[in-house]
């Protein structure tokens, strides 16, 4: 297997770790409030998912400096290094380490001091934007990067895509927002 | 290039981003409620080794290769910023990321409890360690900057 192979599988690896992981890590946790509470069981499937797109998300950057390496002592004639997809795809990859340090930093304590609390009280819905808003941004930033990655061709220029991404992120926010408080509220009615 | 300058080219960026990402993981151990020292001191130590060695590694490198074989291509390429623009920046943060990197071990070794103990201390060693992670994702990225030059000059 050569290099280029390895690193080629390596990032797939990465980004569907990464995906997956927050894909199941929203599945997870909009399932487990329709009772109204997080269990022990549901908080511990949570950080399960994260562990595993930090897995990913490592694999994805080791991998992808491989490919600078492979660029730029193989092959540096193709100037691969300046394409705008690339810049694009490690903003996307920036937000995500950002967004994700957010995540461990405001809303994993946030959600450790509600397990086994109803979450329709006015202390948490008044912090959960922060939880729905990084749910967002964790699962739109991750399948943009696996669109960046497998969009063979893609040819736009830097700001085209970073405009498009920013675009499905605040259109994710604000949707990711009115569901989570909808569900807040069914809560609230179910249990007056 | 000679196969001594590729290796250390590459242990360069491994050791770089690897120790980046020690310091990335330690930021996530002082993030969390209760803080777990042992996690915490292995993580800053394999960080400021990994930082260390991508500075000698990148040293060598920058001192016996880069100036007589890098440089010029660069310059004659469309991005000539590339090297008086980002490579300088990044020469002179690195010059004090490793100084950095060995504040953060000990401080977080010589503190010990302390850390729990203390929340001004906390604060202040994690604002230490993001500053250092921060710097490190800038070096990696400014270093992904001057790579594309040189393909542009080839």
């Amino acid at each position: 297997m050569s290099w280029y192979i390895f690193l080629v599988i390596s990032h797939i690896i990465g980004t569907v770790l990464g995906a997956g992981g927050a894909t199941m890590s929203d599945f997870i946790f909009f399932k487990s409030i329709e009772d109204g509470k997080i269990n022990r069981t549901e908080f511990g499937f949570l950080k399960m998912a994260s562990a595993v797109v930090w897995a990913g998300f490592i694999i994805l950057v080791f991998s992808g400096f491989g490919f600078l390496i492979l660029y730029r002592v193989v092959a540096p004639e193709l100037g691969l290094l300046y394409d705008p997809k690339l810049w694009a795809k490690l903003s996307v990859v920036g937000v995500i380490l950002l967004n994700g340090l957010v995540m461990h930093w405001k809303v994993f304590p946030l959600l450790k001091s509600r397990v086994d609390k109803p979450l329709t009280s006015s202390e948490f819905i008044n912090r959960s934007p922060i939880v729905f808003t990084t749910g967002a941004i964790s699962i739109i930033s991750w399948y943009t990067a696996l669109i960046l990655g497998g969009w063979r061709g893609l040819d736009l220029p830097y700001s085209t895509i970073i405009g498009a991404y920013l675009l499905a992120i605040s259109g994710g926010i604000v949707v990711a927002n009115i569901f989570g408080r909808y569900l807040i509220e069914k809560m609230r009615s179910k249990n007056r | 290039m000679t196969s001594l300058f590729q290796n250390l080219l590459i242990w360069h960026i491994l050791l770089g981003l690897g120790g980046t990402a020690f310091f990335i993981a330690a930021l996530v151990v002082m993030l969390r409620d209760k803080l777990r020292l042992k996690a915490l001191k292995t993580h800053t130590l394999l960080g400021a080794m990994g930082i260390i060695g991508s500075w000698i590694a990148g040293g060598y490198y920058y001192t016996n290769y880069y100036g007589k074989a890098v440089k010029p291509l660069i310059k004659a390429s469309d991005y000539p910023w590339a090297h008086k623009v980002i490579m300088e920046t990044k020469e002179h943060i690195f010059l004090f990321l490793p100084i950095l990197g060995l504040t953060a071990v000990l401080t977080v070794w010589l503190s010990g409890d302390l850390l729990e103990k203390e929340p001004k201390l906390r604060k202040a060693t994690a604002l230490l360690i993001l500053t250092i992670a921060l710097l490190g994702v800038a070096i990696a990225l400014m270093g992904v900057g001057v790579s594309g030059a040189v393909g542009q000059g080839v």
